[in-house]
C-alpha cells in the first residue's frame, strides 16, 4: 500500500514532465514565433520554464522520496521539529535571487513592447474593438480619418501588413477581453473604458513546414483568453498579413466597397 | 472501502457525461414540429389547440412532403421546375441540368480556393498517401459517406496481391469517375473535397450543432438559449429578416442572408460565422430558406385552416409555390440607388440635421431623440396607465438604436444606412422615411446620422489623442531602433 501510494504520487512529477516532452511533437506546443520580439519573449519563457523545471523536478522528487520515507510505521512517535534557521535562509535567498534575475531579464523587453514611449511612431492602422462575443477592426477609410464616414469595418479578420511596425488602439464595448496571437507572442488586455496602443511587426513569413513565402497571405488565430462570458470560448478572429502590396489592394476593395451604391453588392 | 465508492461516483459521472454528449445521435431521430402559436400581428394570434380537431397530422404530413425532415431536408419540386429543370436542391448546378444556377461560376470559383484552405489537412494526407489520417469532416456527413465510400472500395484487393487495388467502378459510387490507379484515386478523392458544396443533409446538421441552440429546430427562434437573449434570435416563419437589403417585409435575397451569416448583428448574440467556409455559410443560407419556407407555409396553412378551408394538396402546392415565387424574387425588390455615394457637405449635414427634426420629413428624432441617444418620446407607449417600450410585430420590446454609438446592425456602409433609412427595418416599428423625400435627402440623413457617431464613440477623440502623443515624441530624440 505504502509502496503503490508512492508511485501514484511519483506518476505526478513524471506525467507532468512527459506533457512537456512530447508536448511540440503532439501540436501542443505554442506556433513558431514571426514577430520582432517573438524570438524575446521565447527567450524569457525557456528561460523561466527551465527554472522552473528544475524545481519542479528538485520538489516533487523530494516529496516523493519523503512519503515513502517517512510514511506512518508502526510504534513510531514524530519528532518535533522547530525548523531549520539555515535551510530557511536557503529557500529564501535563492528563490529572492532567480526573482531577481528574472525580474531584471524581463525590464527591457517589457518596456520595448508595452511602453508607450517606446511606441514605434507610425499612426495606428486600426482601432480593434473586442466585445461579447466578436472581434471588429474599425479602418479610417480613404480619408485616413477614424470615426467618419468612410471608415471600413472588417469583423472577425484583422489585415495588416508584414514588414513594417503595425499599431493599433485596443478598446472592449463591454467587459473586460484579451487579445492573444500566439504566434506573434502578443497579449494585452482590452479593458472597457480605455484605448489601449499596442504594436507588432511581423518580419517572418513561415507557413506550416518552417518555409519561408513573403508574397503568401497567412493567417493566425487571434483569440480572447480573459473569460468574457457564456460565448468566450467561440470568440476567435484571424488576423491576416499581407505584404504592403497586397494589403493595399485589399483596403482599396474594402474602401470601394464602402462606396458602393448598392447596385452590385459584394456577397 | 470508501474510496472505491467515490472512484465508482466518478467513473458514473463520468459515464453520464459522456452519453449526454452524443447529441447529434439523438437530434437525427427528430422531425420538425408544429407550432403552438401563430402571431400574425397585434390583434390576430391563433392557438395550434384552436385548429379543427385531426388537422394537424395532415399538416405535419404536408410539410414534411413539402420540406422532408431534419434528418432528410427536401424541398419539393413543383410541376413546372422539372419541366425546367429546375432544382433548388442543387443550387450549384444550372438550370436545366436539375440544379437552381444561384451559385455562379465566380462564386464556386471562391468556394474551391477556401475548400482548399479549409481541407488543408485533410488533402495533405491524401497527397501523402496518409488515408487514415484524413480527420473526419465536421458538419458534413454527407461527404464523409461519400469519402468513407469511396475510400473503403478503392481499398479492396480482389486480386489478392496483398495491396489495395486502387479500383472503382464508375456506377457502382455516385458522383466520382471510375479510377483504376492510386495516382487517379488521390486526384479524384482531391476534388471531392475541393469541389464540396454541401447538400442540405450537411447544413442541416451543422445547423444543429451552431444555431440550433439560439434559433430553434424549426427556425421559430425558440432554441434553448432563445429565453436568455435580447434581442431575441429571428423567427424565420413569418419569412421576415430585418438585415435584407429588400424592401419592407420583402422575401431577402440569398446575398442579404449570407452576409447576416458572416459578418453578424453586431453586439447582439448573433456572431459573425466568418470562421466557417464560403461553402458552409452557402449551406446554411440553403438551410434557412428551408426552413422559413417550410415556417410560412405552415402559417398559412393555419390562416387557411382557421377560416374554414380544408387541407385539399391544391391549397398545399398552391401556397407553396406563391412563397416560392416571392423568394425567387427577391431581387425585383432590391432597393439601390441610382448616382454615387455623395461626400458629407457642411450644408448636406444641415439639410440632415432639418430632415432629422422635421416630422413630416424623416421623423427620426421621435424616436432616436434630438441628440441621437435613442431615447425620443415615441419610443413608449401608456398601456393601462403604465409607460412602455413599444413593441416589435414578434411582440417583443423595441429599444430604438443609439445613433452615438457607432454600431449599426445591418452594416455600416453609408448604403446600409441609406437602406435602412429607405426600407425602415422589417417587423419593427422603424418605418421608411416618405417617398416624397429624394435620393439627394436621404443621403443628407444618412450623412447627418453617420455625424453622430463620429465623436461621440470615442474614436475620434482616441485618434487625436494618439496624434498628440505622437508629435510629442517626435520632439524628442527616441532611439527608433530599440525595437
Amino acid at each position: 500500500m505504502r509502496l503503490l501510494v508512492t508511485l501514484l504520487l511519483f506518476l505526478v512529477p513524471v506525467l507532468g514532465v512527459w506533457t512537456f516532452w512530447t508536448a511540440e511533437e503532439n501540436g501542443w506546443w505554442m506556433p513558431e514565433t514571426v514577430t520582432t520580439y517573438g524570438p524575446d519573449i521565447d527567450y524569457l519563457f525557456y528561460l523561466i520554464l527551465w527554472m522552473v523545471a528544475f524545481f519542479f523536478i528538485l520538489t516533487e522528487g523530494l516529496l516523493v522520496w519523503f512519503v515513502f520515507k517517512y510514511s506512518k510505521k508502526d510504534d513510531t512517535k514524530g519528532v518535533y521539529s522547530h525548523g531549520n534557521h539555515k535551510l530557511e535562509l536557503l529557500w529564501t535567498v535563492v528563490p529572492g535571487i532567480l526573482l531577481l534575475v528574472i525580474a531584471f531579464s524581463q525590464m527591457e523587453t517589457w518596456a520595448d513592447i508595452k511602453y508607450r514611449g517606446n511606441l514605434p511612431k507610425t499612426p495606428p492602422i486600426a482601432h480593434v474593438w473586442a466585445s461579447q462575443f466578436d472581434w471588429r477592426v474599425q479602418y479610417p477609410g480613404a480619408d485616413g480619418e477614424f470615426g467618419t464616414w468612410d471608415d471600413v469595418e472588417s469583423p472577425h479578420l484583422f489585415v495588416v501588413p508584414s514588414d513594417e511596425d503595425v499599431v493599433f488602439i485596443l478598446h472592449s464595448r463591454d467587459v473586460l477581453h484579451s487579445f492573444f496571437v500566439p504566434a506573434f507572442r502578443l497579449k494585452q488586455d482590452a479593458v472597457p473604458g480605455m484605448a489601449i496602443p499596442v504594436w507588432f511587426n511581423v518580419d517572418k513569413a513561415i507557413d506550416e513546414e518552417g518555409a519561408e513565402d513573403k508574397e503568401a497571405i497567412r493567417l493566425y488565430d487571434l483569440i480572447c483568453t480573459e473569460l468574457c462570458g457564456w460565448g468566450h470560448y467561440k470568440m476567435a478572429g484571424r488576423v491576416e498579413v499581407r505584404s504592403r502590396e497586397k494589403f493595399d489592394e485589399w483596403m482599396a476593395e474594402q474602401e470601394a466597397n464602402v462606396m458602393s451604391n448598392g447596385k452590385e453588392d459584394q456577397s | 472501502m470508501r474510496r472505491i465508492h467515490i472512484a465508482s461516483l466518478f467513473a458514473l459521472s463520468g459515464l453520464a457525461l459522456l452519453s449526454s454528449c452524443d447529441i447529434q445521435a439523438q437530434a437525427k431521430e427528430r422531425s420538425y414540429g408544429l407550432a403552438e402559436e401563430y402571431r400574425f400581428d397585434k390583434s390576430n394570434t391563433i392557438f395550434l389547440e384552436d385548429l379543427p380537431e385531426g388537422t394537424d397530422a395532415p399538416l405535419m404530413g404536408a410539410l414534411e412532403m413539402l420540406c422532408g425532415t431534419p434528418a432528410e431536408p427536401q424541398l419539393m419540386l413543383l410541376e413546372d421546375w422539372v419541366d425546367e429543370g429546375y432544382d433548388p436542391n442543387f443550387p450549384e448546378y444550372p438550370v436545366g441540368d436539375m440544379g437552381s444556377g444561384e451559385i455562379s461560376e465566380d462564386e464556386m470559383a471562391l468556394i474551391e480556393e477556401d475548400n482548399m484552405r479549409v481541407f488543408a489537412v485533410q488533402l495533405e494526407a491524401i497527397a501523402e498517401g496518409d488515408y487514415a489520417g484524413v480527420v473526419p469532416f465536421r458538419g458534413a456527413p454527407v461527404l464523409q459517406a461519400k469519402w468513407d465510400d469511396f475510400l473503403a472500395d478503392a481499398l479492396e484487393d480482389e486480386d489478392g496481391d496483398g495491396a489495395p487495388d486502387f479500383v472503382v467502378e464508375e456506377d457502382d459510387s455516385p458522383n466520382y469517375v471510375a479510377v483504376d490507379s492510386e495516382e487517379l484515386f488521390r486526384e479524384e478523392a482531391a476534388m471531392l473535397l475541393i469541389g464540396w458544396y454541401p447538400r442540405l443533409v450537411d447544413s442541416a446538421d451543422l445547423y444543429r450543432l451552431e444555431c440550433m441552440h439560439c434559433h430553434g429546430n424549426e427556425g421559430a427562434g425558440d432554441g434553448s438559449t432563445a429565453p436568455f437573449l435580447h434581442p431575441a434570435p429571428r423567427n424565420y416563419q413569418p419569412g421576415w429578416f430585418k438585415w435584407a437589403a429588400v424592401e419592407n417585409k420583402a422575401k431577402p435575397r440569398r446575398v442579404d442572408l449570407y452576409n447576416i451569416l458572416s459578418e453578424g448583428a453586431y453586439t447582439s448574440a448573433m456572431p459573425n460565422f466568418k470562421r466557417f467556409s464560403r461553402a458552409q455559410l452557402h449551406g446554411l443560407v440553403d438551410y434557412v430558406r428551408l426552413l422559413s419556407i417550410r415556417g410560412e407555409t405552415e402559417r398559412m396553412l393555419v390562416l387557411e385552416l382557421d377560416g374554414g378551408a380544408s387541407l385539399t394538396p391544391a391549397l398545399i402546392s398552391e401556397t407553396y409555390s406563391d412563397i416560392w415565387e416571392q423568394w425567387n424574387n427577391a431581387d425585383e425588390r432590391v432597393v439601390h440607388c441610382e448616382g454615387d455615394v455623395p461626400e458629407p457637405t457642411a450644408e448636406l449635414l444641415a439639410r440632415g440635421r432639418e430632415l432629422y427634426m422635421d416630422a413630416n420629413g424623416g421623423n427620426c428624432y421621435s424616436c432616436h431623440g434630438d441628440l441621437g441617444l435613442g431615447d425620443g418620446a415615441s419610443a413608449w407607449e401608456e398601456v393601462d396607465g403604465v409607460s412602455q417600450r413599444i413593441v416589435d410585430d414578434w411582440g417583443e420590446e423595441i429599444i430604438p438604436r443609439n445613433l452615438t454609438s457607432g454600431i449599426y446592425r445591418g452594416g455600416r456602409r453609408p448604403i446600409d444606412i441609406y437602406r435602412r433609412i429607405s426600407i425602415g427595418i422589417t417587423g419593427t416599428p422603424m418605418p421608411a422615411v416618405p417617398d416624397t423625400l429624394t435620393e439627394e435627402d436621404r443621403w443628407a440623413i444618412v450623412h447627418y446620422v453617420l455625424s453622430l457617431s463620429d465623436v461621440h464613440d470615442g474614436v475620434g477623440l482616441d485618434s487625436m489623442r494618439m496624434r498628440a502623443a505622437h508629435a510629442d515624441h517626435s520632439d524628442e530624440d527616441h532611439d527608433s531602433e530599440g525595437h
